[in-house]
């Protein structure tokens, strides 16, 4: 039955809706600060700086990053992907990715090794979505110059060893990239104890900040060369970009009321601790797991994320899709997911899955009337 | 005699704010003035204290600071 508010299970997608505390800080910074950060050296200004200032030492901390200095601002991952993708890597370099990548790695590598630029390794995975640590071991060459992987699954949820394909890559001192996309906000992530030289991360999903606004976190002394040049607010008199950490790899205007609602994001998720928001979202989808397994003519596709895909036999995804909307108002996403490779590892290519991803402001209630509602469908199935 | 600090950046100058705040160093942020060479438009003035480097207990910190002395500097 459809009720007057909609389950929102698309936090995959982006989160929704946004905590209170992040509409307040966003809108508290136009109305009271609102000017141009480190560009102008007046008293609004400055408190603007100091307002990025504080978000990139919050998010250093969040990851376990020494310098806040190393934490660069985005658009959002695909953005950061760029910028560490097409600045690390080197002509005649190997790169490791894996077949459940998404898109926006994928898609810059191909344009990378399509224009001569790179070797593209991609290493099966498990028909689960696991990557096998033998495998990438096996595919290391002298001229490896970068591993990227996923650490969770935007299809399954299912979370790769990052710490230990980390250490693999440390010993042989090649930049390991992670994808924090979906994991950020979902759970802890350390980028010394998982040797990760760069991070990217958004922070509309888990994080419940507002879209347009991600990040590139950098440990270690490589860095990027930059991917755009322009003002920075330093260096003014020369006109050429500078080469220090932040300046070097942002340039523009920042998107400043996007980094004032991921410091309110992040001051939320604090508040609140990572620790219950995983104990809260693991109780969501064991349930909607177990729930979705008990029904005939279903498949499962899951992990440890919050993030779970099935099928129905007799069905394509996006019938589920519209009458989940429809007839029971459930917001899923059906489909790809912007990773065919992921679904051609999992044999769900080419019609995908429908996938159900929650997130902090899910109720058990609305678990159990989805799988109630996937239940029904199942049934009219012919 | 008062003294003016520059650094590189903004995110320098703001991390030197945030070690004076939690050493209770007293300072003031102001735009760098004009005639000194500096990479960022925004600069720190404290009072010197005898026998302290404040550059070198930055530098300790990993923010690295070029002083001047406030003669040279603004008059306000």
């Amino acid at each position: 039955m459809k009720h007057d508010r909609p389950i929102y299970f698309d936090h995959a997608a982006t989160s929704w809706p946004k905590p209170p505390e992040v509409l307040d800080g966003m809108r508290r910074f136009l109305e009271e600060i609102g000017a141009n950060p480190g560009r102008s050296g007046h008293s609004m200004s400055l408190d603007a700086a100091r307002m990025v200032f504080e978000t990139r030492e919050a998010v250093a901390e969040l990851f376990g990053l020494d310098d806040s200095a190393q934490v660069v601002f985005t658009a959002n991952a695909t953005h950061a992907f760029n910028i560490a993708l097409q600045g690390m890597l080197q002509q005649g370099s190997h790169v490791i990715t894996t077949a459940m990548e998404h898109n926006s790695v994928i898609r810059p590598l191909r344009e990378l090794e399509s224009r001569g630029v790179i070797e593209l390794d991609i290493i099966p995975c498990t028909n689960t979505g696991t990557v096998c640590l033998d495998t990438l071991d096996a595919r290391f060459r002298p001229n490896t110059g970068l591993v990227a992987v996923q650490h969770g699954s935007n299809v399954t949820g299912c979370v790769q060893p990052i710490e230990k394909i980390g250490a693999l890559c440390s010993r042989r001192r090649i930049p390991f990239l992670v994808d924090a996309a979906q994991t950020a906000g979902c759970l802890p992530i350390d980028m010394k104890a998982g040797h990760i030289d760069l991070l990217a991360f958004t922070g509309h999903k888990a994080l419940l900040g507002p879209t347009g606004i991600g990040g590139l976190c950098i440990a270690g002394s490589r860095l990027p060369e930059p991917l755009y040049f322009g003002g920075t607010g330093s260096a003014s008199e020369q006109e050429k970009h500078p080469l220090f950490m932040p300046d070097r790899l942002e340039a523009g205007t920042p998107n400043t009321v996007g980094i004032a609602g991921l410091q309110a994001a992040l001051e939320h998720l604090r508040r609140i601790s990572l620790a219950a928001t995983v104990e809260k979202e693991q109780a969501l989808r064991s349930r909607l797991v177990d729930g979705l397994h008990a029904i005939d003519g279903v498949r499962v596709y899951s992990g440890e994320l919050p993030v779970v895909s099935f099928t129905i036999d007799g069905l394509t995804p996006d019938d589920i899709g519209y009458v989940l909307d429809r007839d029971y108002g459930i917001m899923s996403r059906v489909g790809l997911h912007c990773s065919p490779l992921a679904h051609r590892t999992l044999g769900t290519a080419p019609a995908g899955t429908v996938r159900f991803s929650m997130g902090y402001s899910n109720t058990m209630d609305q678990v159990d009337r989805a799988v109630q509602a996937v239940a029904e469908i199942a049934e009219r199935s012919p | 005699m008062k003294q003016i600090l520059v650094f590189e950046s903004t995110h320098a100058v703001l991390k030197a704010e945030k070690w004076l705040k939690a050493n209770s160093v007293p300072y003031e942020i102001l735009p760098t003035p004009r005639h000194i060479s500096s990479d960022c438009g925004m600069a720190i003035r404290l009072e010197q204290t005898e026998g302290v480097s404040i550059p070198d207990l930055l530098l300790q910190s990993g923010i690295k600071a070029a002083m001047h002395p406030q003669e040279n500097c603004c008059e306000f």
